[in-house]
């Protein structure tokens, strides 16, 4: 097999049947089962990328969905995620990689904690003849850029999961740039299809392990140069953020053991608001409250809570009109009028 | 009709631009029947003046034509005449030429005339457009070096400071570069290439004769600049070795020393293809001046190189260890060093196996950065050392007190290590015992598997401050299903948090180490951290460490 098979291939190329044996293990947190699912689907022929993005990425898709509809708690979704976790690392030693073609730096975007993704594109990414460095969960921008200066890659690999973290990824790629490394986005937090991937100056964007595969094999910008933020005013917003939060659980006055719940909640809100200002799309903020009005509406007083929050929101923020109009969009998207 | 005598009414002199719109025409005064004054004036234009009539033939020329362009005389065919911008003009029925004519750069206009007529006015330009040149050039070159600054500044990694020097000038100045440059402790010559049309920069080591057998390249590595040179087959023959395959017979061949503050740091070969004209004296200062810019960036990646190689040697040894695999024990470890680029710190945890079971350690050297990684490393060293000769937690840790404080000048240093020691053997009910002996350090938590939580009190002194320090031992059996997390002051410590600035607290890690019983080590060590992390939101003032063992089934 040569390098360029590793990362082709059309379709899934694993049985939906196995997938679903796959999750049985993982329900079970039954990881010598995970593992000789995984490579004996190497042994019959299989290869890195197909395990990784057909059985082992698509079974984390379902892993999400059932910890989103409440059907798995927190805690065994991190046990699935860490039985996922060692039977990547198992496909990693059944087949060593030959760096052929370059150097890559992968890692998550500081504040993010979902590793497993970008586990899986560093395998894929090795399998196809890359030498990879993975530095793992959250990195911190001055790690990732001392790391750059010491080892002089060909390009970055940015993982982003949640979109309020796009304001951190930008300063990350930030970095990269002046570094003079190109980077290239994976992940959801990017946006639908990655469109905001090029406001934060990323080179290309991808959604899978095999779309970094092809992306990498293209030419990449060598140094291009990071569009400046499209307005200012999410320093600002980010600069108030604990204000905009106190202000919030006073408005809405939680019960006592609420109040923590619902002060984390603001802060991301307040990290979605700065991101959505960063690359000039309320479409950042109002995503983030259609799924956070899923989590609000578990509770009785849900709705209140959340209407509660924006109005305060727009009230601290009354100085800051992209902030308002934001705010206000998504009001009228979630709750109408 | 109407377009012939719109034609005559716009002026052609000054600008010269025929889209300017036409003037009202001026009020019809009669001009004089004078033949001779007609020509005076035309001779008197600074502009050729070129007649024809509608077979193209010339009727007419001034006094400029005959200098500009003496070739045409009234007969002359103009779509035949030797002026072959202005032939092709008449030809395709354009109404503008340019072109270089007898040394001079000429600009002409077509004008028609009433009777199907046409007359061209041409222009001498050579001294606007030659300003125009040196203006552009002086542009680009500017650009040129801007942006070689700038690509140059970027990094301060030696390889791609190296290829960013090949690059950069193709095809700019040359058709190939090639940048000679010295391995530290290698004879031969290290080369890498870029020439145009390649997709990266190629690289080889070329012998040692290389720099000897190209003219002005010994020079060059000795930090002096030569005339660029045509290419001699004979002389440069182990140059030829370095062109990519196609790159056919080069022309000229100019050599510039790559300079910087500790001398010369490598050459850099331009190479012109045989059809290109050679190097002007402009063109030799700027690759003179990026060569140079481009040795101080080398010097500067390499010092750079140098020094995160000290800081990394220095990293590796005090990184976290892996933790080894201990029979009837799950266990995994976490660190987070404090905003610091180089990753080091003064947190530490190790594992080591024992005969029967484990023994491990957590510690907190006081300080920060370099100083606190250094002691770090000597506690660690001096761990290692005496647990071969003592494994009760507590005797060790008076051991290692009294290694610490004779070391020399710890007395000046005045720095203290709070430690927690932990022996782990297993029991016969598939659960853990562990025997601490603290020094100091916050107390560790024990997670039941019904989720409570409770503190195991331990006390004792910091290591490393006082002659006879006081110890303390304390016991705890976990039983399968139980965590123990013992932990650094950096997570109770560190300061944020949503609302205002707090500490994390004991209180709030009880609650998440509380929820996260039931999950193997290192999903509970991956969830704490990142609950601290995001509690701080930024990077955070000290560096945090923590183990989390529990029983494991044996096999």
């Amino acid at each position: 097999m040569t390098p360029l098979d590793e990362a082709g291939g059309p379709g899934p190329a694993v049985d939906p049947a196995v997938v679903g044996a796959y999750l049985d293990c993982l329900d079970r947190a039954d990881q010598a089962g995970a593992v000789r699912l995984a490579t004996g689907l190497l042994d019959a022929g299989a290869s890195v990328a197909d395990v990784l993005v057909d059985l082992v990425a698509e079974a984390q898709r379902e892993v999400g969905r059932r910890w989103l509809t409440g059907r798995w708690s927190v805690p065994q979704e991190h046990a699935a995620t860490h039985v996922s976790e060692l039977v990547v690392a198992a496909v990693a030693v059944r087949a060593p990689g030959r760096s052929v073609r370059g150097r890559v730096v992968l890692a998550c975007v500081e504040g993010e904690w979902h590793a497993l993704p970008a586990r899986i594109v560093a395998e894929v990414l090795r399998a196809d003849g890359w030498e990879v460095t993975f530095l793992g969960a959250s990195v911190p921008a001055r790690h990732l850029v001392s790391y750059l200066h010491q080892t002089g890659p060909d390009a970055v690999l940015l993982s982003c999961l949640q979109s309020t973290r796009l304001v951190r990824a930008a300063r990350m790629v930030e970095a990269c740039h002046s570094a003079g490394v190109p980077v290239v986005a994976g992940g959801p937090g990017f946006g639908p299809d990655g469109r905001w991937a090029a406001a934060v100056g990323a080179a290309a964007w991808g959604g899978s392990a095999r779309d970094a595969a092809r992306l990498l094999r293209g030419p990449l910008a060598a140094a291009p140069a990071a569009p400046a933020p499209h307005d200012d005013e999410y320093v600002a917003v980010l600069r108030r953020r604990r204000e905009i939060v106190r202000f919030a659980l006073q408005a809405t006055a939680p019960a006592d053991e609420d109040a923590d719940e619902l002060a984390d909640s603001v802060a991301h809100l307040v990290d979605a608001l700065a991101a959505a200002i960063r690359v000039g799309d309320p479409r950042v903020l109002t995503d983030f409250l259609g799924w956070q009005s899923e989590v609000f509406s578990s509770h009785p007083d849900g709705r209140r809570l959340l209407a509660g929050v924006l109005d305060a929101g727009t009230t601290a923020l009354a100085e800051h009109p992209r902030s308002g109009d934001y705010l206000r969009r998504a009001r009228q998207a979630l709750l109408g009028g | 009709m109407t377009a012939a005598q719109r034609g005559l009414a716009g002026p052609v002199s000054g600008g010269g631009a025929a889209a300017r719109p036409p003037a009202a025409p001026l009020p019809a005064t009669p001009l004089p029947a004078d033949s001779r004054l007609a020509r005076e004036l035309l001779d008197g234009l600074a502009e050729a003046v070129v007649t024809a009539d509608r077979a193209g033939v010339v009727t007419l020329v001034n006094a400029m034509a005959g200098e500009l362009l003496p070739d045409l005389r009234p007969g002359t065919d103009l779509a035949g005449c030797a002026v072959p911008a202005l032939a092709e003009a008449v030809r395709t029925d354009a109404d503008t030429f340019d072109s270089e004519h007898l040394g001079r750069r000429l600009r002409g206009t077509r004008r028609r005339l009433a009777g199907d007529r046409c007359a061209w006015y041409v222009r001498d330009v050579t001294e606007e457009q030659a300003r125009t040149d040196a203006l552009l050039t002086e542009r680009s070159r500017t650009a040129f070096l801007a942006q070689a600054g700038s690509r140059l500044g970027l990094s301060l990694h030696r390889e791609q400071t190296l290829r960013a020097t090949a690059t950069l000038p193709v095809p700019y100045l040359a058709d190939a570069a090639i940048v000679i440059h010295h391995q530290p402790a290698v004879p031969q010559p290290h080369w890498l290439r870029y020439a145009d049309g390649e997709s990266a920069p190629v690289t080889g080591v070329g012998d040692e004769e290389l720099a000897g057998s190209v003219p002005g390249l010994a020079e060059a590595l000795d930090g002096d600049g030569t005339e660029p040179t045509p290419w001699l087959d004979a002389e440069l023959a182990d140059l030829a070795p370095l062109l990519p395959a196609g790159f056919g017979r080069p022309g000229t061949v100019l050599v510039s020393p790559m300079l910087s503050a500790g001398g010369p740091a490598g050459a850099l070969i331009l190479i012109r293809h045989r059809d290109r004209v050679g190097f002007d004296r402009r063109e030799i200062e700027m690759a003179r001046e990026f060569a140079a810019r481009a040795g101080a960036a080398l010097a500067a990646a390499e010092l750079y190189g140098e020094q995160t190689h000290l800081a990394r040697v220095l990293q590796q040894s005090l990184l976290p260890p892996e933790l080894p695999a201990v029979p009837g024990v799950s266990l995994a470890g976490g660190y987070r060093a404090a905003g610091d680029s180089l990753r080091i710190g003064g947190d530490f945890y190790e594992v080591f196996r024992t005969a029967d079971g484990a023994m491990f350690a957590l510690g907190d050297v006081c300080g920060k950065g370099v100083g606190a990684a250094v002691l770090t490393g000597r506690v660690r060293q001096s761990l290692q050392t005496l647990r071969l000769v003592e494994n009760r937690p507590r005797e060790l840790l008076h051991l290692l007190n009294r290694a610490l404080l004779d070391s020399p000048d710890a007395a000046r240093r005045n720095q203290f290590t709070t430690l927690l020691l932990g022996t782990l053997t297993g029991g016969p009910d598939g659960g853990l015992r562990i025997r601490f002996a603290g020094g100091g350090h916050p107390a560790p938590l024990v997670a039941r598997a019904d989720g409570t939580v409770s503190q195991v009190t331990v006390g004792g002194m910091p290591i490393g401050a006082l002659a006879a320090p006081r110890f303390v031992e304390a016991e705890v059996r976990l039983a399968p299903g139980d965590l123990l997390l013992a932990y650094t002051d950096g997570v109770t410590d560190a300061r944020g948090g949503p609302r205002d600035m707090r500490m994390f607290g004991e209180e709030r890690l009880r609650r998440a180490f509380a929820s996260a019983v039931g999950l193997p080590p290192a999903v509970v060590v991956e969830r704490l951290l990142q609950l601290v992390d995001e509690w701080l939101d930024g990077p955070g003032q000290d560096d945090i460490a923590m183990l989390v063992i529990g029983a494991a089934a044996r096999g």
